[in-house]
């Protein structure tokens, strides 16, 4: 048997509606009267289940010759590291350096992603981008970010 | 008819505001713009409008996302007739004739057919919101809770059931999405759920943040791992007018386009690309010569484009009048709506006629705007083609940051868009519908309100949903595809499993 990117989503499936269920039958489920805030959670988790299992038995049974499909392929590994990458990096700094260096560090990290792009083009671009981003927020919305902030 | 008459009037009136004009042409120039280029669509840039739309005017925002939406169902077919590119789905068959009359010299006729009939598609649709939705509004009076419930999950089922990756994996979605959209404090009883002990959570998850990630940060990836960057070709445009016999072959393509599209935009999951799709197959099985289709057919241009544009009118209908969206773009926009504190919903008319009618009125507005804007201006779109995508996708990037961040200014969210960036790309690899996740989780809570509601009204008896004649019909239609999707499911596997 190989691992199927149905068996993946099947046993989320199952999982989420395992845990929605346990975390619904805690938060109560009332009466059909009286519904309280765990019912829908409960029904809802328990149909979610069910179709994990079948999805899972169908992948199990049905697919058992077929190919094993990556969940991840190889020529995106790259993109979704940098681009993931970039927008955790921007989360860390964006308290505590301002806007514009945390702007200027997501695009140097994002330009990471394609391994198309040529290195001479990032300065100009990171410009240009730079100036339309403040052109819209800053003068354009009026939206009060610091875009400078060494002070921490 | 006087009523019709004074609404319509105060609709242009308001939508022929200076602030609404210019949101209504901002609206539209981004749809096309978009609409030229492959990579960004109408779900992108709307998401990525979302967490500006929180300082406009209700009108203003709904103008401006509405314009973006049927602008790009508009731009999508200049590239596709000049280029052999599609800029969105629903133009792909356009390619099929529109490209061949390119080739022969006839570019202009095709894009000057595509707009009129659009503009006319446009028309149309505009008007029928008009008259239909009232009409619609005052049977969706009628419906209790135990209706509103039983067509919450008719329609999640029906558009599971012609979801991208199958029925199971469809609804499975659609599933995970309500729960996710229950998260927060439950309305009536307070409780916490799904907060893990984290306080932010307590609100729910922020939309705007959700759509960001689910759509902006996965499509980002996908597209960079998966395509160059396309290469102009230059093409001449030639005459900007079709001859007579084009025009002879084009308006009645153009009358059954509409009507086509006008009927399928306003049933769930059915979207623009379908209606083109089905308004293209229509046109060469009643043609009298097939065999022109692919090769330059007149029709084969003019029938698809009046079916996309009138389809994304008509998809304002159930949106805006049961509150219940067909597709995912009207999803954001139902989302958008509710940013905005406005509750879509029969009494909508009577209680926004202004953002109403103004929608109404800048559609029509819109539409006009449009054919400007793409056959004078055609050369300006073509010259767009040439930003290639390594630099579109680091300004779609900044642009998403900065704008989601500008919401609650907490690096928090920027944290949950990592998270459902992450998610949004499991999910479309393993070929699970985002678009049913994004309808769950806007429904989720509309359906538990409606669902607990109901059966408390009726002390507990389930019966409620079937001794309702409408609502019997929802559960009815609804379990028929349940039990029909689930059947072939199940078939399916045995098969394979034998083979």
């Amino acid at each position: 048997m190989t691992f199927h990117a149905d068996h993946a989503v099947g046993i989320l499936f199952a999982a989420t509606g395992g845990i929605a269920v346990y975390l619904g039958l805690d938060y109560g489920f009332g009466d059909l009267s009286e519904m309280g805030p765990g019912a829908l959670p409960v029904l809802l988790g328990t149909t979610l289940s069910v179709f994990g299992i079948a999805l899972l038995m169908k992948a199990t049974l049905a697919n058992a010759g077929a190919a094993a499909i990556a969940l991840i392929p190889r020529e995106e590994i790259r993109p979704f590291l940098a681009i993931l990458a970039a927008l955790f990096v921007f989360s860390l700094l964006i308290d505590r350096v301002g806007l514009l260096p945390s702007v200027v560090a997501l695009i140097g990290l994002g330009w990471l992603a394609d391994k198309r792009s040529r290195l001479k083009e990032l300065p100009a671009l990171t410009l240009a981008i730079v100036a339309i981003i403040l052109g819209i927020f800053h003068f354009g919305l009026g939206i009060p970010f610091h875009l400078f902030d060494w002070s921490i | 008819m006087l009523d019709f008459v004074s609404s319509l009037a105060l609709g242009l009136q308001v939508a022929a505001s200076i602030d609404n004009l210019f949101y209504c042409l901002l609206g539209v120039t981004l749809g096309t713009a978009i609409g030229v280029l492959p990579g960004v669509g109408p779900i992108i840039t709307i998401s990525l409008l979302l967490p500006l739309t929180f300082g406009l005017p209700p009108e203003g925002s709904v103008i401006l996302l509405a314009g973006i939406y049927y602008g790009a169902a508009y731009g999508g077919s200049t590239t596709s007739i000049l280029l052999n590119l599609p800029g969105e789905a629903s133009s792909a068959v356009t390619c099929l004739d529109g490209y061949q009359m390119a080739r022969q010299g006839r570019a202009g006729s095709a894009l000057a057919i595509a707009a009129l009939g659009s503009f006319f598609a446009g028309t149309v649709g505009t008007l029928l919101i008009a008259l239909a939705a009232p009409a619609m509004a005052s049977v969706a009076a009628k419906f209790g809770s135990a209706e509103y419930a039983a067509l919450v999950f008719c329609a999640l089922v029906a558009t599971a059931s012609i979801a991208k990756g199958g029925f199971v994996k469809g609804i499975g979605s659609a599933v995970l999405g309500v729960l996710l959209g229950l998260a927060g404090a439950d309305v009536a009883s307070g409780v916490f759920r799904f907060t893990f002990g984290i306080a932010e959570l307590r609100d729910g998850i922020d939309f705007a943040v959700l759509a960001v990630g689910l759509f902006a940060v996965s499509e980002i990836i996908t597209t960079i791992g998966s395509t160059g960057t396309p290469e102009l070709v230059t093409s001449k445009v030639g005459r900007l007018w079709p001859n007579r016999e084009e025009f002879r072959q084009a308006w009645p393509a153009v009358l059954r386009g509409t009507a086509l599209g006008s009927f399928l935009g306003m049933l769930p999951g059915a979207g623009l690309a379908m209606s083109s799709f089905s308004a293209y197959m229509v046109e060469k099985s009643i043609s009298k010569q097939p065999g022109r289709f692919g090769s330059g057919a007149v029709e084969g241009v003019a029938a698809p484009e009046a079916a996309n544009n009138a389809a994304s009118q008509t998809a304002f209908i159930p949106t805006l009048m049961l509150g219940v969206p067909g597709s995912p773009v009207m999803a954001l926009f139902l989302g958008a709506l509710l940013i905005q504190g406005v509750n879509p919903g029969p009494s909508m008319i009577t209680n926004n006629p202004q953002l109403f009618w103004g929608l109404v009125g800048s559609m029509w507005i819109g539409n006009l705007m449009l054919v400007i804007l793409n056959l004078p201006l055609i050369g300006l779109w073509v010259t767009l083609l040439t930003v290639p995508y390594h630099w579109l996708y680091l300004f779609v990037l900044a642009f998403a940051c900065v704008g989601v961040f500008s919401i609650g200014f907490s690096s928090l969210q920027i944290l949950t868009l990592v998270i459902f960036g992450v998610v949004g790309y499991l999910l479309k690899r393993a070929d699970c519908s985002l678009a049913m996740f994004i309808l769950g989780f806007v429904l989720g809570p509309m359906f538990e309100e409606n669902f607990r509601r109901a059966l408390s009204l009726s002390r507990g008896d389930p019966m409620t949903f079937i001794n309702r004649p409408i609502s019997l019909t929802f559960v009815v239609l609804g379990i028929a595809i349940l039990l029909a999707a689930t059947t072939s499911f199940v078939r399916k596997g045995a098969q394979e499993a034998a083979d």
